[in-house]
């Protein structure tokens, strides 16, 4: 326990200073989109690790944040503090219906009610142009400024989505803890015996999929400052399964591996380009091996080596405290 | 007007009554006009072969399976068309026969979700604290059915009996009016029968009691009647000393059909 906390702390530190020595390149173009495509896939380890139901609409709803923010900032003029109250009640509104739609089905069938609403709203987004721009999208987003700064030059937007990523990961694993944590842990386990508790489960199901909403609503709005712009592309069937691949890539089940899986996707499709042209197939490879040889994702293979570390390293050590853990 | 008053205040001291209660599957009965009246406090079981239609008169009751017809009153209230959370809420709790409870949720955890369920608020998004009421009322039911000891053990590694007292406790969490127990002795050891019956005893008199049970130990000594179901029918109702006499209920138990 307490080595664990010693590892956590040196990782917030390295994370904390990494701008200091790490290169530009690095924080701006591989941390920065690790931390909100992982804020994205949070969402989905949400709703899969605790509530068993696999959802591919995450990106969608992370889009409709965007497009709710460039649509008051930019087609309506309004302040960029509208623009996100929008971008969030946007996404959060979103993922209430389609979690009344789709919570009936479980499994394979949510997951593909899932993609269908995801279509959509893709759809929708293509071919209507007076409030999503059609094809092109809305162009010329701009993030906030704070004291004559944009909130996406390099550094300040590494640190604020280190921020609202450290901040959605804390609010996630507390979550695990509260009474509405513990139900939807039980109902992904037995919702039938979780309804002969006095639980209504469908709507703890919706309650779940609209909380998924507004944290893929979060990481959409620091995807659209980035970008500067938001059409259809990013909501395409592409951008709908990477969401998943970076979940199950990192441990579907982990709040950690949603970063973990981030990091390692957009470090692939980064890199995969400058010694080949098939980055997609790079990225197919690497998820067909996470789930052939570790279900549990990378999160899994970073907690038996750990677990094995600790006992290697207290066997030679302290002999003694090892039937203690 | 009077006599309407009146027939309510007869079913109102009804702690469960099903009249006329059938369930299809296609072309087969499970459960075929069956009419049943508990008393507040009293202690029922219910016994019959494999296939009697036993669980699937819990489940309607419960509210998972909606019955093809008749008419189910909880204290005099008409819940035929309650979902079964609800129905849950006004007092009813139940066990299944293989015990249900959740693998990968903590014994305490467990229980803490049985005692919120029946509460306002039970999705709240505020851890629970040592001090708050849920979690004493948790470490009593440990108490209670014997798992103190295993409260921070995951549901999932119990033995058999430890997972039918967890249970037991979760069912008993929600401070039932009725408590409906599907074959609570099942796969129990001597020993663990024993402590049963006595958990059955102790309980509150005030909460109504209906079980199956197989073993006719168990059922005899807890309930104060028996109701005897068959092929979906209730063929027999009476105190223990009378169903064991009955001529009908010995041909099914032990003459086949």
């Amino acid at each position: 326990m307490r080595k664990t906390r010693l590892l956590a702390a040196l990782l917030l530190l390295l994370l904390l200073t990494f701008p200091l020595w790490g290169s530009a390149y690095f924080v701006g173009r591989i941390f920065t989109p690790a931390l909100f495509f992982g804020i994205i896939a949070l969402s989905l380890s949400l709703l899969a690790g605790y509530g068993g139901m696999v959802s591919l609409a995450q990106m969608t709803l992370a889009g409709l944040a965007g497009y709710g923010y460039g649509y008051l900032t930019i087609t309506l003029g309004q302040p960029w503090w509208i623009g996100i109250l929008a971008g969030l009640a946007v996404a959060t509104l979103a993922a209430l219906v389609f979690g009344l739609i789709a919570v009936r089905s479980t499994g394979i069938y949510f997951l593909m009610i899932t993609v269908a609403l995801g279509m959509v709203a893709y759809a929708l987004a293509n071919q209507n142009r007076s409030i999503f721009g059609g094809h092109t999208g809305i162009l010329g987003i701009r993030a906030p400024e704070l004291f004559g700064h944009s909130l996406v030059e390099r550094t300040i937007f590494y640190y604020l989505c280190l921020a609202v990523g450290l901040a959605t990961y804390g609010f996630v694993r507390y979550l695990a803890g509260t009474p509405f944590g513990l139900a939807l842990q039980a109902l992904r386990d037995d919702p039938r015996r979780l309804c002969t508790l006095g639980y209504n489960v469908a709507l703890h199901r919706v309650a779940a999929f609209t909380l998924s909403g507004f944290l893929a609503g979060i990481g959409g709005l620091l995807l659209v400052w980035y970008n500067g712009a938001i059409s259809p592309t990013t909501i395409d069937l592409t951008r709908l399964i990477n969401i998943l691949v970076i979940a199950v890539i990192g441990g579907l089940a982990y709040a950690e591996g949603a970063f973990l899986g981030a990091l390692v996707f957009v470090l692939v499709t980064n890199f995969a380009s400058s010694f080949t042209q098939r980055f997609n197939t790079m990225i197919g490879l690497t998820f067909l091996a996470i789930v052939l040889f570790s279900p549990e994702g990378l999160s899994g293979i970073a907690l038996r080596l750990w677990s094995l570390l600790r006992r290697t390293l207290l066997t030679r050590v302290a002999p003694s405290r090892h039937t203690g853990l | 007007m009077v006599t309407v008053e009146l027939h309510r205040s007869q079913t109102a001291a009804r702690a469960l009554e099903l009249q006329g209660v059938s369930r299809r599957f296609g072309g087969l009965v499970a459960v075929r006009d069956v009419s049943l009246a508990l008393e507040p406090g009293e202690r029922r079981a219910i016994i019959g072969p494999n296939g009697a239609g036993k669980t699937t008169l819990f489940n309607i009751i419960t509210g998972e399976l909606r019955p093809t017809a008749g008419i189910i009153r909880f204290f005099g209230r008409d819940v035929t068309r309650l979902p079964p959370h609800q129905r849950i809420r006004l007092g009813l709790a139940r066990t299944y026969q293989t015990p249900l409870v959740f693998p990968r949720l903590s014994v305490a955890e467990n229980l803490y979700l049985a005692v919120r369920g029946v509460q306002p608020w039970r999705l709240s998004l505020r851890r629970p604290r040592a001090e708050d009421p849920e979690r004493v009322e948790v470490e009593r039911l440990a108490e209670l059915v014997g798992l103190r000891h295993a409260l921070h053990a995951l549901a999932g590694v119990l033995s058999h009996g430890e997972q039918r007292q967890l249970e037991l406790g979760m069912a008993l969490a929600s401070r039932p009016r009725l408590l409906l127990l599907d074959e609570p002795a099942a796969g129990l050891s001597p020993g663990e029968r024993e402590q049963l019956t006595a958990l059955l005893f102790a309980l509150d008199t005030e909460i109504t009691v209906l079980l199956i049970e197989h073993d006719m130990d168990v059922a005899f000594q807890v309930a104060q009647r028996v109701t005897v179901l068959h092929e979906g029918r209730v063929i027999a109702e009476g105190t223990p000393d009378e169903i064991a006499m009955n001529a009908t209920v010995q041909q099914v138990y032990l003459g086949g059909t």
